[in-house]
């Protein structure tokens, strides 16, 4: 007999997030701990899983297997590749491109990990930084996680449980609470990454709303009254069968962001963003394997690497078993070579355009105009979107605009989490009930409520990467997982 | 067509250059953000040694634009003569290639400022009456000894000055506070000085008319004024736009208020209407919070000095409140607070440290003045502070806990209360000879001594003695106990994660100072005294056993890597077959 999720799963979240109200010192320090110890002791098995996962994955698409289909023979792909694309940039960018689009290479212009900030060298080395954390590596964990599930749905029947092909693929008494403890692990993992990401995108809507209309920028009401009505949109999407509306919606909103970027590169000097973009093309990939397994034993780097690289790796393994779960639905009927090299490359591409036209932007103003915008970030990081726009023409229309597309993003990624994890609270049906849905909607809101209220979106965030931490074994399993159904397949 | 855009992309970008202080920052930033504004690509400021320095870029190139000083310009050129003419400067520069434009409006003059005490009691008003009162100990820009016309040996030649070691201080806020201290008679200032209505210093008017006038004027690279037209364009724009209180007045804000220069230059043009678009301001300035009825007034000004050493180009804000509230919201970053604010009793009885706070810098020392009236005998029952939450209600609640706090307004109330008995003791935290009690205190109240207290909780209350004679009437020396008085932050979170990265920069209450911060502001207060061991002090400046890992670290390791050597059996290992039941469509 299994102990249902939903009744462990709500109940640690909502301790967790009682804790965070009442004592977030202990919460963040908690958090720390755990990623202090795994990080100090472990770093190099961290480091090396990721890049691991992006040689599992690349392997996979050109060896022998790349050419299984996710499905049955005859399964044809249920969008058409374009779309599919657009829906992969979708589920992986979300308000997150939209935060730290200018922030990331500001703050290491500012700061860079060596040598003095500020300089050119500093700003080359600010984006192959920033699209190192954001570019294959990320996508790695997403298609291995995504193609595990996917494969083990389409070809065997399993749920997209994390839990799912574990149990498919091993035998032994240890499999059954294995499986188990992983699909919890996701579970929280999906509830505390969507909490803290709805947290951020609060903060940042807030501090948008005071520069377009004025609204204080100290008060914690203004805060909480942003996330009801964000609670409201997306309780009434999960709720009622606005399925349909809410995709439009994403992809409206999808087409508005790659708008907002196409401006930018427009208005701003165009070639610049063009060289920094080959620029940083070049510096990525002559640089991807060193940095990848750059672990600095011999210098003390360590405090830099644990929290930036480090921490971004665990926060990609937080976010697979959601973004996993999603890239996993649509991909029906591709082969996996297919797979793997759009979910590789398609969406680092668009992430190095990004982050070349806002970085390259926010850089440019740095190096070559009025500057400034460093200082604002170093103060107050949810300020460099607008800071930068500030910088062009034709300012407040591109608030707006961003204000909505980061409320849309929220609605859509939070409704989503919804539907997923009343999904994988209901042993991986597709069509979980309502009234669950409805129960994790109101847990997402409250603990986004309690973090707003505590002040302290840094404890949540840190919460959600402690608890990922497990979730790297999770996957690991999954692959050799994979590795053993590929085998079994060949054979037969 | 695609040459010359190719062109135009390779320009190099337009250079500004300022000399190392605020004016000549903000009117650099200033002339960038018009450039940058005119779609031009303008490098960062360029900051100059010196005069010299810039001029001797300015000629050759390396810089496009700055702003200099007609009395500069001329003295520049000749040790014998100087004036002000604008048509002879330009006249002069033409052959070194360097472009004098239209003024901006401004004077900026040097100028002899002294205490306004010292101008009141010797009547001091002119140049000439400082250079009669003796020989005089001048505190000076190292620049101003340099320069042959308008520098210190003429100026001391022409008004018969003696004298002695002139002292070099770069920095106009440090020059002014030399003369503040006494450590110098006068200091040399500039007329626009925005530290200069903060500080109790008036100029003496020069009498004789040494000084010559200091318009402000933008000069320009002669070629480059040529290729940009921009050039010409932008300093136009700000061409009469100043006079001396306005630029003071920007002065003021970069160095009392505490703002960047880019941030006052750009909200000078915005108001004006050089520049449109909405401004984003830095989003809120750096708080320093203490509690009014502490009487730590003068402990804040060095603090507050401190924190802008500490966080350069951010605002400070002076907040009133309780200090520990107000770290722990983030509504400041810094407290000047005493020792007593870091403990806290329970509902057990218990003695507790904060470990929220951390004591970065002791600021001072305050004894515990204990007053009953004379011939008063027992313990008192009820003790009188000023204030009810402030340090000396806490060290009361805190030592005397078996004594009911009472608070009062000020001084002289509780004083007269305790005269007339009640409360049966008054407790003040002051300084050894603080005039606020000395004055106050009357002949019926008597210091009593307070005995150290043995308990371990209370080690920070540490022995101390008042001298006799200290409080009027007072015959003996009395033993009591001292409190430090300390800039306090919130406590750093430890580990890589919270330190760097994207969730330490995520916005957090409360705001603990980074380690960079932090030893900025400890230098700047300068103070040779450490806190008290008890106190929770950073993990930087206390000497830690360091722990060891090895045992644990080695553990995950050896885990780690026999999960992986599993992973490795189950991928490569023979396939149990597993039940058809269990495997559902393939």
């Amino acid at each position: 007999m299994r102990l249902d999720l939903f009744r462990v799963a709500t109940p640690i979240c909502a301790i967790v997030a009682l804790i965070g109200i009442l004592a977030p010192d202990l919460l963040t320090s908690a958090a720390q701990w755990i990623t202090g110890t795994s990080f100090r002791a472990l770093d190099w098995f961290f480091i090396a899983s990721v890049s691991g996962f992006l040689i599992f994955s690349l392997a996979l698409a050109l060896g022998p297997w790349g050419g299984l289909k996710l499905g049955k023979p005859e399964d044809e792909p249920e969008f058409s590749t374009l779309s599919w694309l657009s829906m992969l940039f979708s589920a992986g960018m979300g308000a997150g491109l939209l935060f730290w689009g200018a922030a990331e290479p500001i703050l290491h212009f500012a700061d860079p990990p060596v040598g003095p900030g500020g300089t050119p060298e500093a700003a080359r080395n600010a984006m192959v930084i920033t699209t190192f954390h954001w570019g294959l590596q990320a996508w790695a964990v997403y298609a291995v996680g995504a193609l595990v599930l996917a494969f083990f749905a389409f070809r065997r029947g399993t749920p997209y449980l994390a839990g799912g092909p574990i149990r498919a693929a091993y035998s032994g008494r240890w499999v059954e609470p294995v499986a188990w403890a992983a699909d919890l692990v996701a579970v929280l993992a999906v509830a505390f990454g969507v909490a803290g990401s709805m947290g951020m995108g609060v903060l940042q809507l807030h501090t948008g709303l005071n520069v377009v209309a004025g609204v204080p920028m100290d008060s914690t009401l203004v805060a909480v009254a942003i996330l009801v009505v964000l609670v409201g949109a997306y309780m009434l999407s999960a709720t009622t069968s606005l399925d349909k509306g809410i995709r439009i919606l994403s992809n409206v909103n999808m087409a508005l962001a790659i708008g907002l970027m196409a401006f930018l590169f427009v208005v701003g000097d165009t070639s610049f963003l063009l060289r920094s973009f080959v620029q940083a093309v070049g510096d990525y990939l002559t640089g991807l394997a060193p940095r990848s397994l750059t672990l600095f034993p011999y210098s003390d780097n360590s405090a830099w690497l644990e929290g930036w690289t480090l921490t971004y790796f665990i926060w990609w393994i937080a976010w697979a078993p959601f973004v996993g779960i999603f890239i996993a639905r649509i991909s029906k009927g591709r082969t996996i070579r297919e797979f793997v090299l759009a979910v590789l490359f398609a969406p680092t591409l668009f992430s190095l355009l990004w982050f070349a036209v806002f970085g390259g932007t926010a850089l440019h103003e740095e190096l070559y105009g009025m500057g400034g915008v460093a200082d604002l970030v170093r103060q107050d990081v949810t300020t460099a979107l607008f800071a930068l726009l500030e910088r062009v023409p034709m300012t407040l229309a591109l608030d707006v605009i961003c204000l909505v597309l980061i409320f849309i993003f929220l609605v859509t990624s939070a409704d989503s989490a919804t539907y997923v994890l009343g999904m994988l609270t209901t042993k991986g049906s597709l069509d979980p009930p309502t009234r669950r849905k409805v129960a994790w909607g109101i847990t997402l809101g409250a603990m986004g409520a309690a973090l707003l209220l505590s002040g302290n979106v840094r404890a949540v965030q840190a919460v959600a990467i402690s608890g990922a931490i497990p979730f790297t074994f999770v996957l690991l399993l999954q692959c050799v997982a994979l590795i053993r159904v590929l085998r079994e397949e060949g054979r037969s | 067509m695609t040459l010359l855009f190719a062109l135009a992309c390779t320009q190099d970008p337009i250079v500004v250059g300022a000399k190392p202080f605020s004016e000549q920052r903000i009117l650099g930033e200033a002339l960038r953000t018009l450039l940058a504004h005119d779609g031009e690509r303008v490098a960062p400021l360029s900051v100059c040694e010196d005069t010299w320095d810039c001029q001797h870029r300015l000629q050759s190139g390396e810089l496009d634009l700055a702003v200099e000083y007609t009395g500069t310009g001329l003295a520049l050129l000749s040790t014998e003569e100087y004036g002000t003419d604008l048509e002879r400067l330009r006249a002069a520069y033409g052959p070194l290639d360097v472009v004098w434009l239209e003024p901006l409006g401004f004077d900026n003059g040097y100028e002899v400022l002294v205490p306004d005490w010292r101008a009141v009691t010797e009547s001091l008003a002119t140049i000439s009456d400082l250079s009669q009162a003796g020989p005089v100990r001048l505190a000076v820009p190292p620049e101003f000894v340099r320069r042959p016309v308008d520098g210190l040996s003429p100026m001391s030649r022409r008004y018969g000055m003696q004298l002695e070691e002139p002292i070099l201080i770069a920095d106009v806020g440090e020059r002014l506070a030399a003369v503040v201290e006494g450590r110098a008679d006068a200091a040399i200032g500039y007329t626009t000085d925005g530290a200069l209505g903060a500080t109790a210093l008036v100029p003496l008017e020069d009498d004789l008319g040494f000084f010559p006038a200091y318009e402000a004027v933008p000069v320009a690279n002669a070629d480059r004024l040529d290729a940009h037209p921009s050039i010409a364009r932008a300093a136009d724009r700000l061409a009469g736009e100043l006079d001396d209180r306005g630029m003071q007045a920007l002065n003021h804000q970069v160095d009392v208020a505490g703002y960047a220069p880019n941030v006052v230059a750009r909200r000078w043009l915005r108001e004006e209407g050089h520049v449109e678009g909405p401004g984003l301001e830095l989003s809120a300035p750096a708080g320093l919070v203490v509690d009014p009825t502490d009487g730590l007034e003068a402990q804040v000004e060095p603090a507050r000095a401190a924190l802008r050493d500490a966080l350069p180009d951010q605002p400070v804000r002076l907040v009133e409140g309780d200090p520990v509230e107000a770290l722990a919201s983030g509504e400041a970053r810094v407290a000047v607070m005493g020792a007593e604010r870091f403990f806290v009793r329970t509902r057990a009885g218990k003695v507790e440290r904060r470990e929220e706070l951390i004591a970065e810098a002791v600021v001072g020392t305050r004894l515990v003045h204990l007053l009953r009236p004379r011939g008063a005998t027992g313990e008192p029952a009820t003790i009188g502070t000023v204030g009810s939450e402030s340090g000396a209600a806490q060290v009361a609640a805190l030592a005397w806990p078996q004594a009911e706090v009472v608070g009062r307004a000020g001084v002289e109330e509780l004083l007269a209360d305790v005269a007339s008995g009640d409360p049966d003791a008054g407790l003040v935290l002051m300084e050894a000879g603080d005039p606020r009690l000395t004055d106050a205190v009357t002949a019926e109240l008597e210091l009593v001594p307070v005995v150290a207290p043995r308990n371990t909780d209370l080690a920070w209350l540490r022995p101390a003695r008042i001298l006799a004679g200290t409080l009027p009437g007072q015959t003996g020396s009395v033993d009591t106990v001292s409190v430090q008085v300390l800039v306090a932050s919130a406590s750093r979170p430890s580990g890589a994660m919270l330190s760097a990265g994207p969730v330490a920069a995520l916005p957090s209450n409360p705001r603990p100072l980074d380690r960079e911060a932090a030893g900025a502001l400890v230098e700047a207060l300068a103070t040779a005294e450490l806190p008290d061991p008890v106190l929770p002090r950073a993990a930087a400046t206390v000497p830690t056993v360091e722990e060891d890992h090895r045992l644990l670290d080695t553990a995950l390791n050896v885990l780690v890597l026999a999960f992986l050597i599993a992973l490795v059996r189950l991928a490569f290992g023979s396939i149990t077959p597993v039940e058809e039941g269990d495997r559902g469509a393939v």
